[in-house]
């Protein structure tokens, strides 16, 4: 039951740019009258523009054969918006995903690639990213936070916000705030794909490896 | 550091800003002269350079989340931030939260209110440090913030109490533009302590030892 939610959680993600986590503590059956505790519908962040893609149709598409290549790629881009520090990690593991997706057997492997590479429309340069990144040693960077909700609500009570301000909610640590924001009538601006923007990229491969036709057909 | 909200060329201007950028990142590579005017101090400290970046695109309010560092560190790009938006009376209010609040580490944090449209000729300098309780949360141990309502009413009254204070500009600039929250308001271990040594009678040091 929980991994069907995570993924139905990963499509809502991908499409909204949020990296959800489930941490499922109740859950309602016709038997019992138990109830799941969710906070999706209040969400109104603004995120990116470009390649639009369906809910349903990703919910659709990790029933589909392949689907749970789908399901673990889903699973890596939450963690590589999660954790900015990781991202090259989570990138690097997404796109192998993806060539095994294009994999007809075990030893398919240049066949694989140029196939993903064709279908996805990108050098190999762009590919090699990820793995640049896995590798890449940002010592500068000590460390990012992740907000606490209430130490985002309590700037979002000190901001005194009114109807329809706009809010701009840079760098990655400020997801919190945009999600506090957001649960107000406001409208949150959050800027994640300056700080990790291999993730978005890695979110265009998703779409296009499963949601959008293939050049051949 | 380009920023992604440009409009006709210019930086777009939200209503208000809530950041918390990575902390401790060095920016060796900021714009000298950067086209959409942000960074008036140059500091080696991103944290410096992200609040700048947040200032820049609003038109009124921010808040920025910061480590201590920022508001004690002295070199002369930091001493310029922390100088210029005193005397513009743009900083509001500096809000210390207590440690402990981030998972995986014990920084302390702070916020930093900023309003672009007020000269305030104080700052507010709120020390929050003890609104915690201790919270579990997956295997992690960690601090949760209490007391929001107390802190929004302080913020609001202004009022002075144990552990707040608005400060005149002026005294900003006596102590050098240090925006450590101790140096203006009486935290609880100080009030502890001296209400502690008000319970008992005490001596100068002098009188009982000898200083060699």
């Amino acid at each position: 039951m929980a991994g069907v939610c995570q993924t139905l959680l990963d499509c809502y993600g991908l499409i909204s740019g949020h990296p959800f986590e489930l941490d499922m503590h109740t859950f309602k059956t016709s038997e019992a009258s138990t109830h799941v505790t969710w906070e999706l519908e209040n969400l109104r962040v603004e995120t990116f523009e470009g390649e639009k893609v369906r809910f349903e149709d990703l919910i659709s598409a990790t029933a589909l054969p392949g689907g749970h290549c789908l399901t673990r790629a889903l699973s890596d881009i939450r963690g590589a918006i999660r954790c900015p520090v990781d991202t090259g990690f989570y990138s690097f593991r997404c796109v192998e995903t993806l060539r095994q997706f294009f994999a007809e057997s075990r030893d398919d492997k240049a066949r694989s690639w140029a196939k993903l590479r064709n279908r996805l429309q990108v050098e190999r340069s762009y590919i090699d990213l990820g793995e640049a990144l896995l590798f890449e040693d940002d010592s500068s960077v000590r460390y990012i936070p992740q907000i606490p909700a209430e130490v985002a609500e309590l700037a979002v009570e000190l901001l005194d916000l009114s109807e329809n301000d706009s809010v701009y909610c840079p760098f990655s640590a400020s997801l919190q705030f945009a999600l506090a924001a957001a649960k107000r009538p406001t409208i949150a601006h959050w800027n994640l794909a300056s700080v990790c923007p291999y993730w978005v990229a890695l979110r265009c491969f998703v779409i296009r490896t499963w949601m959008s036709p293939s050049p051949t057909q | 550091m380009n920023p992604t909200f440009v409009e006709g060329g210019q930086r777009k201007l939200f209503d208000a800003c809530l950041a918390c950028g990575p902390f401790e990142v060095k920016r060796s590579q900021l714009p000298h002269h950067d086209v959409f005017k942000r960074f008036s101090a140059k500091s080696f400290y991103g944290e410096i350079a992200d609040a700048q970046h947040a200032l820049a695109q609003t038109g009124s309010r921010a808040i920025v989340v910061v480590p201590n560092g920022v508001l004690f560190r002295s070199a002369a790009a930091e001493r310029d931030f922390k100088e210029e938006v005193v005397r513009r009376g743009w900083l509001n209010a500096v809000i210390t939260l207590p440690e402990g609040l981030l998972s995986n580490t014990s920084l302390r944090i702070n916020q930093l209110v900023f309003d672009k449209t007020s000269a305030y000729s104080d700052v507010l300098f709120i020390d929050a440090s003890k609104f915690a309780e201790p919270r579990r949360e997956r295997r992690i141990s960690r601090n949760r913030l209490t007391n929001i309502a107390g802190i929004v009413d302080l913020f609001r009254t202004r009022k002075h109490s144990d552990v707040s204070r608005a400060v005149l500009r002026e005294d900003c600039e006596k102590q050098e533009y240090d925006l450590m929250v101790e140096r203006y308001a009486l935290n609880f271990e100080q009030k502890e302590t001296e209400t502690a040594l008000s319970q008992h009678a005490t001596v100068r040091l002098d009188e009982v030892a000898e200083i060699i």
